[in-house]
C-alpha cells in the first residue's frame, strides 16, 4: 500500500519535473546517527529545492548533467556535493554540527516537537545543563531563578514548613480563588502524582508553556500555564554512554532564634504570675496550665518549700527552650544522591536505563527518608517507518518520621503547652517532661494513686517512636510511531501509572501515647480497659491507578521548499482511580510475632479520665473510591511560508465526568491562533547590527476548572456513629449559573540577536483576560449558604498584564567566557468586572482583600496611622475630629473609603541575573534574584495581647514599646496594657505602621564545577569527570525593610537553612 | 501496514463514539447528586439535625452563665470570638462580618437542607414506607428552625402587634437566587404553626428513636410555641396530648453519682427525652473553661434538691461547671422532654386558674427531683403564688436547656416576673432592662450587606 502511494507520488513528481538527468535520493543524518527531518536539499544550478521527510530522506531531480547539491539544516554546517552522472543514486549524508551556530532548541509541548525558532507561542526551555546547575532532589526546585516568568511564592509557607512547596505562578494570576498551580506534564501525559517521585537526574529538559498558543493544546486545565518535563532518552547509533553521579548536600541547623514571636522566659513568667493573680486560668483536671503557674500554685498550697521554689524559678528564668531544642531536636541535614544512567543505541534500537538512590537525613533528628528510582526505556525500529517504545519507571520512597520539631512539642513562641522556660533535659542530663493535654498536678496525683507514669518527655519519645511510611509508584509507557506516505505519522501512546502509599506506627508500651491511653481508660475500680502493651496503627492506604491513551496523526511537509505545512489531530482518553483502604489499630501488639489482639470492646462508651466518656478507637478513617475520567479531542496546525511567515492554530475539546454538572457543561472547547514573522529575511531589511529579528503574536483561550463546585446539589455519604446509621451531608447546594473559568491570552513578542551574537534575547508582552472567575461565597447567608461554605460564583473578570524580558549577553568570549542571563518579569492585574456584592465591612477588607473593579486583587488595605497618643502611648485616633480613647467606637466608625491602599502583596517586578564564567574546565555561575515593588505585613505585639491567658501573642517589639511621653517620637509600638481592649490593638495591627516593604535582592545560589576532558584522561577508561560544588539560600544582598526580616518568608519560624553540596559526575 | 492503519482509524472511531457514555461514570462512590428517596432520607439522618441548635446567642445573652472577669479578659480578640464577647455584654453591634457561627446562618442552612429534601421528595413517588416520616421530618425541622429564628431575631410575640411586627424571611424553596423579604411576625408564626400541623399529620405517634421527630415532638414544639404566644389553652392541649402518650420522669433519687457528666452520652436510657437536640457548635465563650454557672442561679437550689448535685460540679462555688446536660457531655441539651411539658402544662393551668391541676403537675415533677426523705409537697390557695412557683421551678428544672432567653423575653412583659440582667466587667456595668430592644439580636453583617435586609433596631 505504502509503496504504491510512494511510486505514484514519485511518478507525479517526475512528470512535473520532466525526465531528469540526475536523480538523487539522500538520507540525512547527524554524527550521532540521528535522522534529520526538515533538512533542506538544494541544487545550485537548477534551483531545485526539496526537504527531507519524516525519515530524513529526500529525492531531488535535475535536468542538468552536472550540478552542486547543498544540504543545509539549522545548527549544522552546509554539506556540498558535486553531482555528475557518476554520482551514486542513493547516498547517505552526514552533517557536521556548526559549533558557532546557536544550538537549535527543540521544544516538546507534550503533543509535538517544534524548533523554538519556528514556534509562535511563548515557550521557555530549560535544558539539561541549566537543570544540573543546582542539586535539589525535586525537579521544580531546580527551575527557580533560571526560568523566565515563573514566580516561586513562599508567602504561603508557615511555621516550620520552610522547605515546603512554594506556590508557582506563571505570568501572574489568571484566577482569583481557583487553583492557580500550573499543569504538570511528564512523558507527554498530565501528571497528578507526587512530583517528588521524579528523579531530576532522569530529566533531560523542561519546557514551560506560558501563552495560549503554547498551552491551549492542553485545554481546560492549562489556564495557569503548563510545565512539561521531558525524560532522558537514548539515541540511535550512539555508543553506550554511562554516567555516574554522586552528590552530598549538607544543610544547616535551622535558626530557631530568627522568629520574633516570643518573649524571654523572665517576661513570660512575669506575665503568667500576673495572670494567675487575676484568676485568668480555670484550674481543673482536664486543662493544662503553664508549668510556671503550676509551680506558683505548688508554693501557694505549700507543696514546695521556699528554697525549692526559688531554685526552680531561677532555673526557669535562665532557660530558653529554643537553645535546648536546637541542641537536642535538630541536626545538620545530610542528603546523599547517587544516580547511574546508561544510554545508547544501534541502528535499529535505542535505550536508556537509570538507577538512583537518594538518602535524606532531615534537619530534624530521626526524620529520614530515602528514595529509589529505576527506569528502563527501549525503542525498536521494527521497520524503517515503525518505531515501538516501551518504558518502565519505578520509584519507591520510604520515610521514617520519628523526629520532634519544636512545634510538634507544642512550642511556637507563645504557646502555653510548652513555654520558653520549659526544658527538654534537666540539669542532671535526664529527659525532662513538658506540658501535654491535662493538668500536671492531676497527673501527678493519679500516678501516686497507681496509674502509669503520665508524663510526656520528648527526648524519651524521640528514642521510642517508630513511625514509617512507604510510597511506591510505577509508570509504564508504550508508544507506537508509524510513518507513512512520506509526510504522515501516527502515534499511539498508552501510559499506565500505579501508586500506593501506606504508613504504620508502632507505639512501644513505654511511649506517652500508650501510657496516656491506658490511663485515660483506667476505670475507677482500677481495671485497665486498654492493655499496657504495644499498639500498632496502620495508616490508610491509598492506591491510585491511571490509564491514559492517545491516538494522534501528524502531517508534516515542506512544499516546494518555500512553505511548510504541519498538522496534527488526535484524541486522548484518561481515567484515574483512587481507592482508599481505611487504616486500623491493633492493641496488645507484639512486634516480634506481629500479632495483636482484637478482643477489646470498641463499641461501648466508657468513662474516661479525667472527664467525659469515649469508646476505644479501632479504625482511623473511612474507605473511599474516586474515579475521574477525561476525554479530549485536539487539533493543531501551522503553516510556514518562505521561512519567515508562520501561522499556527489549535483547537481542543475537553470533557470530564464532573459531578453535578449538566451534560453539556461537562466539556469545554478552547482554541488559539498565532503568527510569526522573521523580519530580517525580508529584502528591505538592512539593519546589520541586528541580524535576527522576529515578531511573534498569539491569541487564544485556555481554561481552569474547580472540581469542588457543582451545578446540582451534591451530597457526600458517611456514617453517623452516634445514631449508628448511614447519613448524607450536603456538600454543595448547587449553582445553576455555574460555568468554567476561561482565560484569553494575548502574547506579543520580539526575538532578536545583535551582531556576532553578543547579545540576544526576547521581549514579550502578555495580556491575560480571565473571565467568569469563580469567587467564594458572596451569598446572603439567608439563602442557607453560610460564609464558611465552599460555594463559588462566577463573579469577576480579571485582566493581567505584564512583560517578560530575557537577555543573554556574552560579555567575554575566548579563553575566559563570561555570559550573563537577565530575566525580568513584571505582572500587574486589574479587576475589569465584578458582579458580587461590595464589601462595606472594614475587617473583611483588611483580612480578605476585596475584589473591586479597576483595582488589583493583590492589594493590601490598612487603617491610617497617626502615631501614638503622647499621653497614653496608645494609638492616636480621631473620632469626629477629636482625639479619642474609644477604640471600639472608632473602629466601627471606619468606612471602607477611610482605609488606605498600602501596596500589593505580590512583587510587581521580579527576576534574576545569572553570571556564568567559563575558563578551561572551570565553570562558575551565580544567580542573584530579586523581587521588587511589593509589601508585607510584619508581626508585632498587640497591647495587652500578652495577657490573653489561653492564646497569648508575644513579640519582641514588646521591648520597643512606648514607655513615657516623648517615646512616640521614635516608636510606633503601643504602650504596655494590662488587658487587651477590643480593637485598640486592632487599630495598630491593621494599620499602615506595620506595612513593610518587601523589596529584596538575594544571592540565590552559586555553582562551581570543574570538568576534565577526555583527552586529558588518556589512560583512563573514562570519558569525562566533573566535580561540582553548589550552595543555596545564601542570604539577602539588599532588602528595603530595616527590620531584618526576610520578605520571602513572612510567616515561617525560621528561614530556609543554607545548604551546600559537593558532587562528582563521571562519564564512561 | 494496512491492518495497522485500519486499527488506528478504528481506535479513533471507538474513542470518539464512546465519549458520551465514557463520561457518565460517577467520580466518587461517596459523592452524588441526590435523586432517590433513600438519598433524602440520609440527608435527614445527618447530625446537623440534632447537634446544631441555632441558639448560641440566646445562651450567651441569658442569665444562667457568667464569665469571671479574669477569664473574660483571656478570651482572644479575634473575629472568631469578638461577637461572643459583644453578645455577652449585650452590645448594640456584635458582628464584624464573616463570623462562622451565627444562629441566623445555621438556621437558614437547616432550612435550605429541608427545602432541598422537600422539593426532592415531591419528585419521588410516595411508595416507600418511611416517605411520610421523612417528608414530615423535613417540614418539622424547617418549622423548628423558623421558631428558633423568631426567638433570636424578632421581637417577642404580642398577639395585638404581631401583624405590625417584622418577622423573618420565609424561604420555602431551595432556589438560591430568590429574593425573599422579611415577613411580618404574624405571618411567620402562622407559617410555623401551619407547617407543624402538616408535620403532625405525617409523623408517626411515637419516634423510632430520640433522634427522629414524631407527633410527640410536634406536640412538644407546639406547646412551647403557644406558651410563648400566650395561648395557654392551646399550649395546655398540646402538652397534654404529648403527656398522654409519654409521661415518664426519671427519679433523681435512683440516679447514681458519676465522676463526670451525670447522664449517659447522647440521651442514652433517658426516658424523659422526646426529641434529642443539642448545641454542638464550638462556642469558646460557652465552653466550661470560660463559662461558669451564675451564682444567683446556684443559690436558688435548696440543699434537698438533687438537681444541685446532678446538674453542677460543686468543687469551687465561684467556678461551678455544668455537668447536667442530657447530652451526657459538655454540649447543652436543647431538645424536648416530658419535664418541660409538665412545666408548660402546670403554667397553663395556673394561668387559667386551675390551681389544683397546676400543683399536681408541679409536685409530680418535684417528687422526682427532691430527695425523698426531705420532700415536702407544695400547696397554696393563691393561684398567683402557684404560678410563681411554677415559673421558679421552670428556671431550676430547665437550666441551660436553651429556653431561658425565650422565657426572659416572654416574662418581662409581666411586672411580677420582669428582671434586669446585669454583668460587671473591668469596672464597667452592663445592664439589660426588661423589654429592652437588645433582646432581639442583630442580623449578621452579610444578610444586611448582601441580602439587603432591614437591620433590627437595637
Amino acid at each position: 500500500m505504502n509503496k504504491f502511494f510512494k511510486s505514484i507520488f514519485i511518478l507525479l513528481l517526475c512528470t512535473t519535473v520532466g525526465y531528469g538527468q540526475i536523480s538523487i535520493t539522500g538520507h540525512v543524518i547527524n554524527k550521532d546517527g540521528e535522522t534529520l527531518v526538515d533538512a533542506n536539499a538544494r541544487l545550485q544550478k537548477s534551483k531545485q529545492t526539496v526537504s527531507t521527510n519524516n525519515q530524513g530522506v529526500f529525492t531531488i531531480y535535475s535536468a542538468l548533467t552536472t550540478d552542486t547539491l547543498i544540504v543545509t539544516h539549522v545548527g549544522y554546517l552546509p554539506y556540498r556535493l558535486v553531482l555528475n552522472t557518476s554520482t551514486k543514486r542513493s547516498i547517505q549524508i552526514t552533517l557536521e554540527k556548526d559549533q558557532n551556530a546557536l544550538e537549535e532548541v527543540v521544544i516538546n509541548t507534550g503533543y509535538y516537537q517544534v524548533p523554538l525558532e519556528r514556534a509562535t507561542g511563548a515557550f521557555t526551555h530549560i535544558d539539561n545543563e541549566l537543570l544540573n546547575r543546582s542539586t535539589g532532589s525535586n525537579i521544580l526546585e531546580r527551575l527557580e531563578g533560571v526560568t523566565n516568568s515563573l514566580l516561586f511564592d513562599r508567602r504561603n509557607l508557615t511555621g516550620e514548613d520552610v522547605d515546603g512547596a512554594p506556590e508557582l505562578r506563571i505570568r501572574g494570576l489568571s484566577t482569583i480563588e481557583g487553583d492557580s498551580s500550573p499543569l504538570m506534564v511528564v512523558d507527554n501525559f498530565p501528571y497528578e502524582g507526587d512530583i517528588n517521585t521524579i528523579n531530576p537526574n532522569d530529566v533531560e529538559s523542561v519546557t514551560i508553556l506560558r501563552d495560549a498558543a503554547a498551552a491551549s493544546i492542553w485545554g481546560a486545565r492549562a489556564g495557569n500555564g503548563v510545565i512539561v518535563i521531558n525524560m532522558k532518552q537514548g539515541k540511535y547509533n550512539q555508543p553506550t554512554r554511562i554516567s555516574f553521579n554522586s552528590t552530598t548536600t549538607l544543610g544547616e541547623k535551622p535558626d530557631l532564634f530568627y522568629s520574633q514571636n516570643y518573649l524571654p522566659s523572665a517576661t513570660v513568667m512575669e506575665i503568667q504570675k500576673e495572670l494567675l493573680s487575676r484568676n485568668a486560668y480555670t484550674i481543673r483536671n482536664q486543662t493544662l496550665i503553664p508549668s510556671y503557674v503550676e509551680l506558683l500554685l505548688k508554693k501557694k498550697d505549700n507543696l514546695i518549700d521556699d528554697e525549692g521554689f526559688m531554685r526552680q524559678e531561677n532555673i526557669m528564668r535562665q532557660n530558653d527552650f529554643r537553645q535546648q531544642a536546637t541542641d537536642y531536636l535538630y541536626q545538620v541535614a545530610i542528603k546523599q544522591q547517587y544516580s547511574l544512567n546508561v544510554r545508547g543505541g544501534g541502528g535499529n534500537y535505542r535505550y536508556a536505563m537509570s538507577a538512583a538512590y537518594d538518602k535524606d537525613k532531615s534537619n530534624v533528628i530521626r526524620n529520614e527518608n530515602d528514595r529509589m528510582n529505576l527506569s528502563l526505556q527501549n525503542t525498536f525500529k521494527v521497520r524503517p517507518n515503525l518505531e515501538l517504545t516501551g518504558s518502565i519507571w519505578y520509584t519507591r520512597q520510604y520515610s521514617e518520621n520519628n523526629g520532634l520539631s519544636h512545634r510538634t512539642i507544642g512550642f511556637n513562641g507563645a504557646s502555653i503547652m510548652t513555654n520558653i522556660y520549659d526544658r527538654l533535659i534537666d540539669e542532671d542530663g535526664n529527659p525532662e517532661f513538658v506540658g501535654s493535654a491535662y493538668r500536671l498536678r492531676y497527673r501527678e496525683d493519679q500516678m501516686a494513686s497507681g496509674l502509669l507514669d503520665w508524663m510526656y518527655r520528648p527526648l524519651n519519645e524521640l528514642r521510642l517512636s517508630d513511625n514509617t511510611s512507604e510510597a511506591k509508584d510505577i509508570r509504564l509507557l508504550t508508544n507506537i510511531n508509524y510513518s507513512f506516505l512520506d509526510y504522515f505519522n501516527i502515534i499511539g501512546s498508552y501510559s499506565f501509572n500505579e501508586s500506593t502509599n501506606g504508613s504504620q506506627q508502632y507505639q512501644d508500651p513505654d511511649t506517652y501515647f500508650v501510657r496516656n491511653l491506658v490511663n485515660e481508660f483506667t476505670q475507677n475500680n482500677g481495671s485497665k480497659l486498654v492493655p499496657h502493651s504495644g499498639i500498632m496503627t496502620y495508616g490508610k492506604t491509598v492506591n491510585g491507578t491511571s490509564h491514559s491513551g492517545r491516538m494522534q496523526i501528524n502531517y508534516n511537509q515542506m512544499i516546494q521548499s518555500k512553505s511548510r505545512l504541519s498538522f496534527l489531530a488526535g484524541t486522548e482518553i484518561r481515567q484515574t482511580v483512587s481507592v482508599t483502604v481505611p487504616g486500623s489499630r491493633l492493641y496488645d501488639f507484639d512486634p516480634d510475632r506481629g500479632t495483636g489482639s482484637a478482643s477489646i470492646d470498641f463499641v461501648t462508651r466508657f468513662p474516661t479520665k479525667p472527664t467525659s466518656s469515649n469508646n476505644i478507637k479501632t479504625g482511623t478513617s473511612s474507605p473511599d473510591f474516586n474515579q475521574n475520567r477525561y476525554l479530549s479531542y485536539f487539533g493543531n496546525g501551522s503553516y510556514g511560508y518562505k521561512d519567515r511567515y508562520i501561522v499556527s492554530g489549535s483547537i481542543r475539546w475537553d470533557g470530564s465526568n464532573l459531578l453535578g454538572v449538566k451534560t453539556n457543561q461537562r466539556g469545554t472547547a478552547l482554541w488559539s491562533l498565532g503568527t510569526s514573522w522573521e523580519v530580517n529575511r525580508e529584502s528591505f531589511y538592512d539593519f546589520d547590527f541586528i541580524p535576527y529579528l522576529r515578531v511573534r503574536t498569539t491569541y487564544g483561550s485556555a481554561g481552569n476548572i474547580d472540581k469542588t463546585q457543582s451545578y446540582y446539589p451534591t451530597i457526600s455519604l458517611g456514617h453517623n456513629a452516634t445514631t449508628n446509621s448511614a447519613q448524607a451531608t450536603l456538600s454543595h447546594p448547587g449553582n445553576p449559573s455555574l460555568r468554567w473559568e476561561q482565560v484569553n491570552i494575548l502574547n506579543l513578542a520580539l526575538d532578536w540577536r545583535v551582531k556576532n551574537n553578543r547579545i540576544n534575547g526576547s521581549i514579550e508582552y502578555y495580556n491575560k483576560h480571565a473571565k467568569y472567575l469563580l469567587g467564594s461565597n458572596m451569598m446572603d447567608p439567608t439563602t442557607g449558604v453560610p460564609p464558611a461554605l465552599n460555594y463559588k460564583m462566577n463573579y469577576a473578570n480579571l485582566l493581567t498584564k505584564g512583560w517578560d524580558f530575557l537577555i543573554t549577553t556574552q560579555n567575554l568570549t575566548g579563553k575566559l567566557e563570561w555570559t550573563s542571563n537577565i530575566l525580568l518579569n513584571t505582572s500587574i492585574n486589574k479587576v475589569t468586572d465584578y458582579s458580587g456584592p461590595n464589601f462595606t465591612n472594614v475587617s473583611q477588607i483588611i483580612s480578605s482583600a476585596p475584589v473591586i473593579v479597576g483595582r488589583s486583587v493583590d492589594l493590601m488595605y490598612a487603617i491610617p496611622w497617626y502615631g501614638l497618643n503622647p499621653e497614653t502611648g496608645q494609638p492616636l485616633i480621631y473620632l469626629d475630629g477629636e482625639i479619642s480613647n474609644d477604640y471600639p467606637a472608632y473602629y466601627s466608625s471606619l468606612k471602607p473609603e477611610d482605609l488606605i491602599v498600602v501596596g500589593t502583596k505580590v512583587p510587581k517586578l521580579s527576576g534574576s541575573l545569572a553570571n556564568t564564567l567559563k575558563w578551561k574546565g572551570f565553570h562558575l555561575s551565580a544567580i542573584m534574584s530579586f523581587k521588587l515593588g511589593h509589601i508585607f505585613k510584619r508581626n508585632s505585639i498587640g497591647a495587652g495581647q500578652e495577657y490573653i491567658a489561653t492564646l497569648p501573642t508575644y513579640h519582641m517589639d514588646y521591648f520597643k514599646r512606648w514607655k513615657e511621653p516623648g517615646d512616640e517620637e521614635y516608636t510606633d509600638v503601643p504602650a504596655y496594657a494590662e488587658t487587651s481592649i477590643n480593637q485598640r490593638w486592632g487599630v495598630y495591627q491593621s494599620s499602615e505602621a506595620l506595612i513593610t516593604k518587601g523589596d529584596v535582592i538575594r544571592l540565590q545560589d552559586i555553582s562551581l564545577s570543574y570538568s576534565i576532558d577526555k583527552h586529558k584522561l588518556n589512560n583512563w577508561p573514562i570519558n569525562n569527570i566533573k566535580l561540582h560544588a553548589y550552595a543555596r539560600n545564601l542570604g539577602i544582598l539588599w532588602r528595603a525593610n530595616k527590620n531584618g526580616l526576610d520578605p520571602d518568608y513572612p510567616n515561617t519560624d525560621y528561614l530556609a537553612p543554607r545548604v551546600i553540596s559537593l558532587g562528582l559526575q563521571v562519564g564512561f | 501496514m494496512y491492518k495497522c492503519k485500519m486499527f488506528a482509524v478504528l481506535a479513533c472511531l471507538v474513542l470518539v463514539s464512546c465519549g458520551e457514555t465514557f463520561l457518565d461514570v460517577k467520580p466518587s462512590i461517596r459523592q452524588r447528586v441526590p435523586s432517590t428517596f433513600k438519598d433524602y432520607q440520609l440527608i435527614l439522618n445527618n447530625s446537623l439535625h440534632y447537634d446544631y441548635s441555632p441558639l448560641v446567642l440566646n445562651y450567651i445573652g441569658a442569665d444562667e452563665l457568667y464569665v469571671p472577669e479574669g477569664l473574660f479578659n483571656s478570651i482572644p480578640n479575634s473575629l472568631l470570638y469578638n461577637f461572643q464577647k459583644n453578645a455577652y455584654t449585650w452590645a448594640k453591634e456584635i458582628y464584624e462580618g464573616t463570623e462562622q457561627i451565627t444562629d441566623w446562618n445555621d438556621a437558614y442552612s437547616l432550612i435550605l437542607i429541608s427545602n432541598i429534601v422537600i422539593e426532592g421528595l415531591n419528585k419521588t413517588a410516595n411508595k416507600q414506607d418511611d416517605w411520610d416520616l421523612t417528608y414530615g421530618s423535613a417540614i418539622f425541622y424547617r418549622a423548628m428552625s423558623y421558631y428558633h429564628l423568631t426567638q433570636s431575631y424578632c421581637l417577642p410575640y404580642d398577639v395585638n402587634d404581631a401583624k405590625n411586627t417584622i418577622g423573618v424571611p420565609l424561604r420555602v424553596e431551595s432556589d438560591l437566587t430568590m429574593k425573599v423579604p422579611r415577613s411580618t411576625l404574624a405571618e411567620t408564626y402562622e407559617f410555623i404553626l401551619g407547617e407543624l400541623n402538616k408535620a403532625t399529620e405525617l409523623l408517626p405517634l411515637e419516634p423510632e428513636s430520640i433522634f427522629k421527630p414524631s407527633k410527640l415532638s410536634s406536640y412538644a414544639l407546639l406547646a412551647r410555641i403557644y406558651l410563648q404566644m400566650g395561648n395557654y389553652d392551646k399550649a395546655e392541649e398540646y402538652a397534654s396530648s404529648a403527656l398522654a402518650k409519654k409521661d415518664n420522669l426519671m427519679d433523681f433519687n435512683n440516679l447514681e453519682k458519676k465522676n463526670n457528666f451525670s447522664f449517659l452520652p447522647y440521651g442514652k436510657d433517658n426516658g424523659e427525652i422526646i426529641l434529642y437536640q443539642s448545641l454542638g457548635q464550638q462556642v469558646v465563650l460557652l465552653g466550661d473553661y470560660f463559662s461558669k454557672i451564675d451564682t444567683n442561679l446556684l443559690n436558688c437550689f435548696s440543699d434537698s434538691d438533687l438537681r444541685k448535685t446532678f446538674y453542677f460540679d460543686p468543687k469551687d462555688p465561684l467556678q461551678t461547671a455544668y455537668i447536667g446536660s442530657y447530652s451526657g457531655s459538655a454540649k447543652f441539651f436543647t431538645g424536648f422532654t416530658t419535664s418541660e411539658l409538665y412545666l408548660i402544662r402546670a403554667e397553663c393551668y395556673a394561668r387559667k386558674g386551675m390551681r389544683d391541676q397546676a400543683l399536681r403537675d408541679l409536685n409530680h415533677l418535684r417528687r422526682h427531683r427532691i430527695a425523698t426523705e426531705r420532700y415536702l409537697s407544695l400547696n397554696s390557695q393563691d393561684t398567683q403564688v402557684v404560678l410563681q412557683w411554677v415559673i421558679e421551678e421552670r428556671k431550676l428544672e430547665l437550666v441551660l436547656r436553651g429556653t431561658r432567653w425565650e422565657d426572659l423575653r416572654r416574662l418581662n412583659k409581666e411586672q411580677d416576673f420582669a428582671k434586669t440582667l446585669v454583668r460587671e466587667l473591668n469596672g464597667q456595668r452592663f445592664e439589660l432592662f426588661p423589654n429592652d430592644k437588645r433582646y432581639t439580636w442583630p442580623l449578621p453583617v452579610e444578610a444586611i450587606q448582601i441580602g439587603g435586609y432591614q437591620q433590627n433596631e437595637r
